[in-house]
Order: C-alpha cells, then sequence, then structure tokens
C-alpha cells in the first residue's frame, strides 16, 4: 500500500527572476509501506527539499504530496503541524533534542503533545530507549550522551508517535562510521521488525549499500530509482 | 512540561540570568528605597505638623469652619464633648476659644491676630507648641494676665518676654475689649505664618472678660494618624449637629500630599520598571535567536504556535519573577534598617533644616506597595515577553532547520 505519492513536485525559488533556482523539477515519487528508502544525489541536488516537502515543513511551488490520501500541500499551517505530529516521525542532522530534557522526557514529550495518558507515555518511552540501546541513559541530558547517542534518542522520539514514516536528512551526517553502523542496525532492525517506513538521505557510501531502495536525485529530477538487497 | 522546560531555560545561560535578575533585583530595591525615602521625608513633615498645629481629629460648629466668627460656637457643647472622652479611640482632648479677627496694640505698633484661648496643661497632650518655646515659658510662671506669641510677631514689633500688650477683640454681643496682656512665652514654630498671626491665652482669661463660656474647637489625638479618617468618620455619625474632620480635611495640603505618596511609588516603579522591560526583551530576544534551529525542530515535530508562544512568554516571566521577591526583601530589609535607625542626609542636604525638617529621615512604606510592585514586576514581565515571543512565531520550521 502506498504511503506516499508524491506526483510532479516542483519547488522554484525565486521564479522568473535571474537567479531562478529550480531546486525541484517535477518529481513523481510513491513510497510503499514498510520501505527502506535513501534518497542520493550531489549536494544541491534537492534532497532536502523534497524531504521537506513531504514532510510538510516546506511548501512546494506545484504538484501534490498526498500522505494517506490526504494531500498535505493543501492543508492549512496549523492544520499541518497537527499532521506532522501525528503522521510524521523526524530525525535531522543535529539539533534534534531539547537540551533541558533527559532522554526520556524528549522522546515523552511528542507524545505529550498528542495529549496520550501518562501511563502509555511511560510504558512507550521505556520500550523505545530499550529499542534503541539507551535503557541505561533515561535519565541523562543531550549534552551528556555522545552523538550517536543522540541520534538514537532522535529515532526514538520519532517513533513515539506512532507515525506513518519517519523522514531523515542526513541522520548519519555528524557520526563517525562506528555509530553510523549502529544507527543503521537499529533502524534496520526497526524497519524489519516493526514494518517501520524510513525515508532518509544520505552522502554515505556504507549507509546507501544498506538501504533496500535507492532514489538517485540529480538537479532536482529523479535520474535513477533501484530496489536492492 | 512547558512550564519545566521554561524554567530549565533560564538556567542555561546563568551569567545573563544572573545578570537579569541583578537588575531586577537592584531596580525593585532601588525604587523601594526611594519611596521609602520619600514617604519616610513627607510622613516627618506631616507628622510635625500634626504634633505641632493640627493634631488628629478637630470639631468646630458647622458654620465656624467658613469664616470663623466666634457666634459660631459649639452648641451642646458639654454633650458633644463628653461623647468624644469617653470614646476609647480618643488618646488626648482639649477644646479652645477663638477670636480670629483681634488686635494686638501697644506703642511699639499694632497688628491683627487670632487670639487662641486654650488650657495649657491639656495642649501639651494635643500639640508640641510649648516645645517651641524659644523665650520665657509656655504658662508655667506669670505674673497678671499672660499671653504667649509668635516669634514673628515678637521680630516685626520688637516684643520681649515682660513686655506689656494690649489685646481687642469683640465678643458675641457686639461688646469690644480691651485687656492688657503680659507676654509670657515666644515660640518659633516651622509655620512663620503661624507664628506672625497667632497669641495663645488662657481661655479662662477670656472667660473672664467676656463672660461668655464657649469654645470653637475640639482637638483630639488617637493612637496613629491614620486611624483619623475612621475615627473622625465614626464621630461624624454620633455628632451629626458639629463637623468632625481629621487632619486630611483640615488640612487639605497635608491630605493630598499623603495621598501623592502612593503614587510617588507608582512613578518610581513605573519608571524603573520601563528601564527594566528593555533590559528583559534584550536577554530573552538573544535567548530565542540563539534557539533558532530548537524553535525550528520543536515546530517541525509538531509543537504548536500558542505553545511555543507560552514558552516564551514564561521564560520571560520565570526569568523576571525570580528577582521580584528578592528585590522586595532586600528593599523590605533597607527600610526596615533606616526605619528605626534613621538615615542621616544633613551631609547631602544641608538646607533641609531651614524647611523645619530633620535631616535624619527615617523610610517608611506601606506594605501593600510590595502588592503592587510584585503585579507591575508581573505585567513588565509579559509585555517584554511579547516581542521576543512574536519573534518566535515568526521562525519557519524549514528554513530554521536548514540553518543547521
Ligand atoms: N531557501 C532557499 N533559497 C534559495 N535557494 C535554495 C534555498 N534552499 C535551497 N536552495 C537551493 O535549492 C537547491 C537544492 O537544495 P537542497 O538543500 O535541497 O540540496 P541537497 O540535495 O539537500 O544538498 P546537500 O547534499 O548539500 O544537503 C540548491 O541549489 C540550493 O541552493
Ligand atoms: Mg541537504
Amino acid at each position: 500500500m502506498a504511503v506516499i505519492e508524491i506526483k510532479d513536485v516542483k519547488k522554484i525559488y525565486y521564479p522568473g527572476s535571474e537567479i531562478q533556482v529550480n531546486a525541484l523539477s517535477g518529481v513523481n515519487l510513491t513510497i510503499e509501506e514498510g520501505e527502506f528508502t535513501a534518497i542520493v544525489g550531489p549536494s544541491g541536488s534537492g534532497k532536502t527539499t523534497l524531504l521537506n516537502i513531504v514532510g510538510g515543513l516546506d511548501t512546494s511551488s506545484s504538484g501534490s504530496v498526498n500522505i494517506d490520501q490526504t494531500d498535505i500541500t493543501r492543508l492549512p499551517e496549523n492544520k499541518l503541524i497537527d499532521f506532522r505530529l501525528h503522521h510524521i516521525g523526524f530525525v535531522f542532522q543535529a539539533y534534534n533534542l531539547i537540551p533541558v530534557l533527559t532522554a526520556k522526557e524528549n522522546v515523552g514529550f511528542i507524545m505529550l503533545l498528542q495529549k496520550r495518558p501518562e501511563q502509555e507515555r511511560n510504558d512507550r518511552v521505556t520500550a523505545l530507549l530499550e529499542e534503541v540501546g539507551l535503557s541505561d541513559k533515561m535519565d541523562k541530558r543531550p549534552n551528556e550522551l555522545s552523538g550517536g547517542q543522540q541520534q538514537r534518542v532522535a529515532v526514538a522520539r520519532a517513533l513515539a508517535s506512532k507515525p506513518r514514516f519517519v523522514l531523515a536528512d542526513e541522520p548519519t551526517a555528524n557520526l563517525d562510521s562506528r555509530s553510523t553502523g549502529d544507527l543503521l542496525d537499529i533502524m534496520l532492525r526497526l524497519n524489519q521488525e516493526e514494518g517501520t517506513t524510513f525515508i532518509f538521505s544520505t552522502h554515505d557510501q556504507r549507509v546507501i549499500d544498506r538501504a533496500r531502495r535507492v532514489v538517485t536525485l540529480e538537479d532536482g529530477k529523479i535520474v535513477s530509482d533501484v530496489r536492492q538487497g | 512540561m512547558i512550564p519545566k522546560i521554561a524554567w530549565r531555560n533560564i538556567w542555561r545561560n546563568r551569567l545573563r540570568s544572573f545578570v537579569v535578575i541583578g537588575a531586577i533585583i537592584m531596580g525593585i530595591w532601588a525604587g523601594i528605597f526611594m519611596s521609602s525615602l520619600s514617604i519616610g521625608m513627607t510622613e516627618t513633615r506631616t507628622q510635625d505638623i500634626l504634633d505641632t498645629f493640627i493634631s488628629h481629629v478637630q470639631v468646630h460648629d458647622s458654620t465656624f469652619v467658613y469664616d470663623h466668627k466666634p457666634a459660631d460656637f459649639i452648641q451642646n457643647f458639654e454633650e458633644v464633648y463628653g461623647i468624644l472622652q469617653n470614646d476609647d479611640s480618643v488618646t488626648a482632648i482639649t477644646r479652645r476659644v477663638i477670636y480670629s479677627q483681634a488686635m494686638l496694640a501697644s506703642a511699639k505698633g499694632n497688628r491683627s491676630v487670632e487670639i487662641r484661648g486654650i488650657y495649657p496643661e491639656e495642649e501639651r497632650g494635643i500639640t508640641k507648641l510649648h516645645e517651641y518655646i524659644v523665650d520665657g515659658n509656655f504658662f508655667e510662671e506669670f505674673k497678671g494676665k499672660p499671653v504667649c506669641i509668635g516669634a514673628k510677631i515678637a521680630e516685626k514689633n520688637g516684643y520681649e518676654v515682660g513686655d506689656k500688650l494690649i489685646l481687642q477683640y469683640q465678643d458675641i454681643h457686639g461688646e469690644m475689649h480691651a485687656v492688657k496682656y503680659k507676654v509670657c512665652g515666644i515660640f518659633k514654630t516651622i509655620n512663620s505664618q503661624h507664628d506672625g498671626f497667632t497669641v495663645y491665652v488662657p481661655a479662662q482669661t477670656l472667660f473672664d472678660e467676656t463672660g461668655d463660656i464657649m469654645y470653637h474647637e475640639i482637638a483630639l489625638r488617637t493612637f496613629n494618624k491614620s486611624d483619623a479618617l475612621s475615627l473622625s468618620n465614626s464621630l461624624q455619625a454620633q455628632l451629626p449637629d458639629v463637623k468632625v474632620e481629621y487632619w486630611g480635611q483640615v488640612s487639605p495640603d497635608l491630605g493630598y500630599t499623603d495621598e501623592m505618596m502612593g503614587v510617588a511609588l507608582l512613578i518610581y516603579m513605573g519608571i524603573i520598571m520601563l528601564a527594566l522591560m528593555f533590559g528583559i526583551i534584550n536577554t530573552m530576544l538573544m535567548a530565542v535567536l540563539e534557539r533558532t534551529r530548537e524553535l525550528g525542530m520543536l515546530m517541525a515535530v509538531g509543537m504548536t504556535k500558542p505553545k511555543v508562544f507560552l514558552m516564551i512568554v514564561l521564560e520571560t516571566l520565570f526569568l523576571s519573577i525570580v528577582g521580584g521577591p528578592l528585590g522586595i526583601l532586600l528593599g523590605h530589609l533597607t527600610v526596615g534598617y533606616f526605619g528605626t535607625n534613621g538615615l542621616d542626609l544633613s551631609v547631602v542636604a544641608e538646607g533641609m533644616s531651614l524647611f523645619g525638617m530633620s535631616s535624619i529621615v527615617y523610610t517608611s512604606i506601606d506594605p501593600s506597595a510590595y502588592i503592587q510592585i510584585g503585579i507591575m514586576v508581573v505585567v513588565t514581565a509579559l509585555l517584554a515577553a511579547l516581542y521576543p515571543a512574536r519573534k518566535a512565531l515568526k521562525l519557519n520550521p524549514s528554513e530554521a532547520i536548514r540553518s543547521i
């Protein structure tokens, strides 16, 4: 079943001017439930732009993005925030966590925004942090955690809201190869065992090698779409 | 959770928060101290004037107050005086006869004066006139009919203690009296107008001269000058035929100054709070701008704008109200200290004694001012929060995150 249907999405910065940038020039892409997709391509090819539009953080110049039959390009701002909260999990390259909250509180915060009951929150937070291998770091604040551990907390946080899929823009860009491997292990396991849909962008060949599907962008266009493994 | 995040956020940059909190503490302290100084000075002056002239509550015939006619004496005096004497709130009381259009005549010159017939012993419990005698005495030793005159009269006409002079006045039957008196004492108070116009004689001598035993004024004291208004109201209700006034009505000037002191505090604090507000805005703006990415992330993952707004407002509020109680406490302690020990301003204000003011000021403040200050701090914080919080709302999550 298709979770995301991207139809002819264009993103043009400064349209009509001399410095017009075609960040995306007609992208069509369908993401099925349970896929583990890497968006790759050279710098400036439009990866971040695409992920931001799919995540409802940015608006497209034209085209549509249907998530479970809802065209999010047509949602008003306040509905969009709510949509993001309930349907999409985010992992960013950095600054994922609230520095003044512990790992546990960071993961629980998103469920608090969703107004989930306390018992459910506690149970799920514990389970998720266990799943990302941080049971012993639950009460640590981000600055007491390594970069890799922070990203694992971010993955747990992204999953806490039970989203339809997780968007991750270069989640491993700031990590050493060992932490990159660990994070990818966790993401793959969640994908295989829980069926979580992941879409992430990356430059790292080792990450690309472990993706199930690799979509390559060049100059705002998809130039290849390969399923592997 | 949002209050918790907000509270923790203000401790992220401790130095910066401490600077703002310190500024708020100092500002509130300064405001309280300044107000307490001016309130203290005014209080001292008011107290002096009440103690010397006005006392706390005065009673007159209702028409007497307009033009001080001798014929408008207090009716049913015995009954009125009895009620007043038996009131538990009345701590001291005296009565006076007043001939306000009299003439002082002698070989050294004439002068129009007001004669006040008093009971010297009772008077001591009401006013401090006896403490202002600069020459002679206050009806303690005398021969013949004694009169105490103001220093200004003595000066202008060259009178000295022991000099003889004639007091001329018309009694309520239209009969003129011209009686020889002997200067018994000369007083110099802080009010030179009073000293140039008023002479005191024993009431009894006036009764002897005219045969009219009557009183125009009853003056009384209660425990504290702040109790005077309610006492005068309750007495007025019991004594509908006379006019009962508390000191603020007897001397509208004093009453007005007293009221203005409450406003002075608001003005001082208002100015200080305005200055503090810009400091708070600056700090919070920095706090918002350096957290662009974090705020962008929060909005991206689903924190709504009202919640972001609330968070920044709470941060501002917490930052401000941490300093509030400390500033009030510090101010309270300072006011308490100088309220008991006094603050000697003689170094900076040599001229004060010229105005009849003591150079030692006892600071004073009404504790209800602390509540006003508390409210002002909260209002300041809320106003200061608006701009930074709006700034946070204008952040665009995708751009905020891209700046990573
Ligand atoms: N706010 C913007 N204003 C103008 N141009 C922009 C803006 N954001 C992105 N672009 C342009 O859009 C194009 C695509 O950018 P994007 O960030 O999506 O690339 P990317 O594939 O994520 O690159 P990288 O691998 O470096 O992260 C680039 O040419 C970039 O300069
Ligand atoms: Mg990018």
